[in-house]
């Protein structure tokens, strides 16, 4: 240590060696299966058929971007995307503004809330999968008390939709809820004091002063949940596989059932790819909120 | 005043009425499926559905003794368990780092973020294959591998936070007195993040208990865990509610007494740092 610059020099370099180790774990990990996604999506490679593996260009994109099933399975991975989250965020805002207030029980119900979304979602797909069964639900007897005929909730086409769109409300409002308490609480009180001095209504300290305020936290929340949203398997597996006639088939689940399914692995590495882009544009929106902000 | 006195009445009961009509809508699907777990087949096909009823073990008999549902607990007991220790242990390590000598700067804390916003999906193809050629599937190592690449991002992410609010005098300090980097790093640091360590263990535990599309892409009979175990109940003749709903109450337990503890940095957790 009795050089000076030596020592600047280690300090600066050591660490970056001592991290050396999970950096070539975590990259191994990540870019081998991402390189090899791209090598089979220029591939055709049908494990149901051969083990041959021959390379064929940009057919599979090709195939993939004339394929209606695709278009299907983007519309519907939309659809339940912005359905589901664009529901979450006015219903859980609306919950949080509700529950973060002080009054008896307070604590017990923001704990109980919480519950679905702690769920295994595997877990949470069972539990309304027996909710919503024609022949064992309580659903429909709901509806019947209510002299409303009983609803083919999973199975009908137009309506499958609707009940997996519900459960993943019923799964994720608790999250919007939870994050959205903690951005109320911790708002500054001033703003609040000033506008009861100036006589303002619930209405316009709601619109005037907590909606500005907590833009932020809205804003990162709805996108981590679009991107959560966007890779939705669990639930839909266990409740209609993508059924009936493909109405629910979202983006994951249509990869699993051209990869693992009918094992076009080709086919299914392109749609991976395509995929990839979708959410990478995504995160660069998540990435560009999450910056550090200059204070 | 009366008026006043009445209109407060009237607003905090609404406030109830509201907040019991939201929570019935959470919480009741629980403890339906809750009673559903203790329900005889008869009972659960009653036509008018039955909130009382002789409580049945019936169903936790046939999928212990009758079925191996206990294997695919402890199959995901032992793989959450692995890739907990290995997360953390990774996360800490790197997460210590970087916070404290800003070690590649953003560019790690970028490729981490990507990692985070990844659809599991995208790599399922080449590492089923990978695994395959390898002989690993179905082995508890490749489900392993896998929780502890999916969980990285969050638990480092989380410490970082945790490591920066770590003095950086009190480190500074401990150098001076001649400690040396290992030396500070295991007795000044770690003991300070301590609750950060037990925050991100249990949330990787939570999430690598509740995985389900690698298990079910990678695991047969032999490292099946309970998430994939669960749906052999949905079978194409019938579908054993039963059974469904007991094995879906045990599975969810452990997640749900752990998130009690930890409630408290939920928020943190899951938002990666950006709200406290």
């Amino acid at each position: 240590m009795h050089n000076g610059r030596m020592s600047i020099v280690k300090r600066k370099h050591i660490p970056l060696l001592m991290l050396l180790p999970v950096l070539v774990y975590l990259f191994v990990l990540t870019i081998v299966p991402l390189v090899y996604v791209w090598v089979l999506s220029f591939s055709e490679y049908d494990l149901s058929r051969s083990e041959e593996m021959a390379f064929v260009g940009l057919r599979n994109f090709y195939d993939c971007f004339q394929d209606v099933d695709f278009y299907n399975s983007l519309t519907v991975t939309l659809i339940y995307v912005a359905s589901a989250v664009g529901i979450e965020s006015v219903f859980g805002l609306g919950i949080a503004l509700l529950l973060s207030k002080e009054f008896w029980g307070f604590t017990v119900f923001r704990s109980l809330i919480i519950l679905p979304m702690m769920c295994t979602p595997v877990v949470a797909g069972i539990v309304w999968r027996y909710i919503l069964s024609p022949e064992a639900g309580i659903a429909n007897y709901f509806l019947s008390v209510l002299k409303i005929p009983p609803l083919v909730w999973l199975g009908d086409p137009n309506l499958a939709m609707v009940s997996v769109v519900f459960v993943d409300i019923w799964q994720w409002t608790p999250f919007v809820v939870m994050v959205l308490i903690a951005g109320i609480l911790s708002l500054p009180k001033e703003p609040y004091e000033a506008a009861v001095i100036d006589g303002a209504s619930n209405w316009q300290v709601f619109y005037y002063i907590t909606l500005p305020l907590l833009k932020n936290v809205i804003l990162i929340t709805i996108l981590l949940r679009v991107i959560d949203a966007f890779k939705i398997f669990d639930q839909i597996w266990v409740l209609t596989k993508g059924g009936p006639a493909l109405r629910t088939e979202v983006l994951s689940i249509f990869i699993y059932r051209i990869g693992l399914r009918f094992f076009s692995m080709g086919s299914a590495a392109a749609l991976s790819i395509v995929m990839l882009f979708i959410v990478i544009g995504l995160s660069q929106v998540l990435i560009y909120a999450l910056r550090p902000k200059e204070s | 005043m009366n008026q006043n006195h009445l209109r407060s009445s009237v607003k905090f009961i609404l406030l109830y009425v509201a907040i019991g009509i939201i929570l019935f809508f959470f919480v009741f699907p629980i403890f339906w499926a809750f009673l559903a777990a203790f329900k005889t087949r008869l009972d659960i096909f009653a036509q008018i559905p039955k909130l009382i009823f002789k409580p049945s073990l019936e169903n936790y008999r046939d999928i212990f003794v009758q079925q191996p549902f206990l294997k695919y607990l402890k199959n995901s007991f032992i793989i959450a368990s692995f890739a907990t220790v290995i997360t953390i242990a990774m996360a800490t390590y790197a997460g210590y780092l970087v916070s404290r000598f800003k070690v590649g700067g953003s560019n790690i804390s970028f490729f981490v973020l990507t990692l985070r916003m990844m659809p599991p999906v995208v790599i399922i193809i080449p590492y089923f294959l990978i695994f395959r050629s390898l002989g690993l599937l179905d082995t508890h190592l490749a489900l392993v591998l896998m929780y502890s690449l999916m969980n990285f991002p969050l638990a480092m992410w989380l410490l970082m936070g945790f490591f920066q609010e770590v003095p950086r005098e009190i480190e500074e300090a401990s150098w001076i007195d001649g400690c040396s980097l290992w030396k500070s790093f295991t007795h000044v640091a770690l003991p300070l993040v301590l609750p950060g360590i037990v925050v991100a263990s249990l949330l990787t535990f939570i999430f690598s208990w509740n995985e389900f599309l690698f298990a079910v892409v990678l695991s047969r009979d032999n490292a099946r865990t309970a998430p994939v175990g669960i749906t052999l109940y949905i079978q194409i003749r019938e579908i054993l509610w039963g059974q469904l709903m007991a094995s879906g109450i045990l599975a969810i337990a452990p997640v749900l007494i752990i998130t009690m503890f930890i409630r408290k940095y939920l928020v943190r957790g899951l938002m990666l740092g950006a709200l406290k």
